[in-house]
């Protein structure tokens, strides 16, 4: 029996061979039209605060679902509502593939990963590698909100004239918010519950990106 | 205000007691069209929400049912929150069965030179069955930090739901899952921010679609 603590650390690791360095998660548009490093930390609370508090609340909802033995229908419907960026949901489906990928190998009998269908989100894969793993909705949460804060901080020291140390320091001091982002939805278990937080500026950013061939990340 | 009524269809100016929001206003507005009925809404002035010094909030509720194969042009004028006033706005919209909605909103956050106001909105928008189609909470103002809109003050967004808007290339377009198109800009004056070709655009779709569905007497009016 492999502690949760350590496969949580397996799901969060960048190492994975899940496409996490083509992310930016729009650090990269926003950089392009003028957001400045000093303005990264201010871009971190923003993610945690809407798309990526929509993500966590979607992954959580999704392993109540599989373990319950509840159809992802609706909750795929409710996230997609919630992400009304078409580039934001293709970029979110090509990662869910990735991850898909690597957890059916990782975990060829479950039942959940198995049952996924083409086309799930990154929330929702995740949310079934994360019950193969034994993972509660509080850690899952967290590794949505980790995973997070870490692609905008790798990304930013390849896009900006950053010291990695002064990086660290900053998912250091985002990972409170990370905690109480987990802690607010980690009780959620139904779709029409999951928040519906929207940045305009930022999906703004994702649908310019996605036209761009100048560009280091495809997202 | 009836401005215009036909065989299926209806013009109606909203004229509200004042087009102002103070403190502890709580405004309620149910917008239902009938099966088959056409309904244009527009409005004379835009809304503008004053300061709230004792602390208090304002709230704007908006619902929209639409009947089977009925549509609604909505061209909403300018909805400006004054520094220091802090408003709940929410639209809730169910369409049935082709049912179509075209909705042009503006928010100012803040009078010329002021800081902005505070914003919380929620548009939830179900189709048939109660199915999810469009699902957004906006938190803006002061209190929220400025870069959720880029530290724009206005936001022009135009809504197509129930259909999807040909092609435009006046703002950030969002084709959504379901059917349905928002286009959106974020600018720093009103004039500037209204995506005005895809509000054509928009118009235009929805009398195709009634010219090309006008085949039976609607059963019921717009009220």
């Amino acid at each position: 029996m492999t502690s949760p603590d350590l496969l949580l650390m397996l799901l969060a690791d960048a190492r994975l061979p899940t496409a996490g360095h083509t992310q930016s998660a729009q650090l990269e548009p926003a950089v392009a039209s003028g957001l400045a490093a000093a303005d990264v930390p201010a871009f971190v609370s923003l993610r945690l605060a809407t798309v990526t508090r929509v993500e966590a609340a979607t992954a959580v909802v999704a392993l109540h679902h599989l373990r319950h033995g509840l159809a992802l229908d609706a909750v795929e419907l409710a996230w997609a509502a919630r992400t009304p960026s078409a580039a934001m949901r293709a970029t979110s489906r090509t990662m869910g593939r990735a991850l898909l990928r690597l957890a059916s190998r990782l975990w060829p009998d479950h039942r959940g990963i198995a049952s996924l269908r083409r086309g799930a989100s990154r929330a929702v894969v995740l949310a079934a590698a994360a019950d193969a793993a034994g993972l509660d909705a509080a850690a899952l949460a967290r590794l949505v909100g980790y995973d997070d804060v870490q692609t905008v901080g790798a990304a930013a020291l390849k896009l900006l004239p950053l010291d990695p140390a002064k990086v660290a320091g900053w998912v250091l001091a985002a990972l409170p918010a990370v905690d109480r982002l987990a802690a607010d939805v980690a009780p959620l278990t139904t779709p029409g519950d999951i928040p519906a937080a929207g940045a305009p500026r930022i999906e703004a950013w994702a649908e310019s990106h996605a036209t761009t061939t100048r560009r280091l990340f495809s997202a | 205000m009836l401005l215009s009524s036909d065989d299926d269809g209806a013009r109606v100016s909203l004229v509200p007691e004042g087009a102002l929001l103070l403190s502890g206003d709580a405004v309620v507005i149910e917008v239902v069209v009938g099966a088959g009925a056409r309904l244009e809404l527009v409005e004379p002035a835009g809304t503008v929400a004053y300061a709230m010094s004792d602390g208090g909030r304002a709230s704007w509720d908006v619902t929209i049912h639409l009947a089977p194969a009925s549509s609604l042009v909505w061209a909403g004028e300018p909805f400006v929150v004054s520094e220091g006033a802090r408003v709940d706005r929410r639209t809730t919209v169910e369409l049935a069965w082709d049912a179509r909605l075209a909705l042009r909103e503006v928010l100012v956050l803040g009078r010329h030179g002021e800081r902005p106001g505070e914003l919380c909105q929620d548009f939830d928008a179900t189709g048939p069955n109660g199915t999810p189609v469009l699902a957004e909470s906006l938190a803006v103002g002061a209190a929220f930090g400025d870069l959720a809109l880029g530290g724009a003050r206005v936001m022009g967004t135009v809504t197509v739901l129930g259909a999807r808007l040909p092609a435009t290339d006046d703002g950030t377009r969002l084709d959504l899952e379901a059917e349905g198109t928002v286009v959106r800009r974020l600018a720093d004056a009103a004039h500037v921010a209204v995506p005005d070709r895809s509000w054509r655009a928009a118009r235009q779709l929805m009398r195709e679609i009634c010219a090309s569905t006008w085949n039976s007497s609607p059963s019921a009016l717009a009220r």
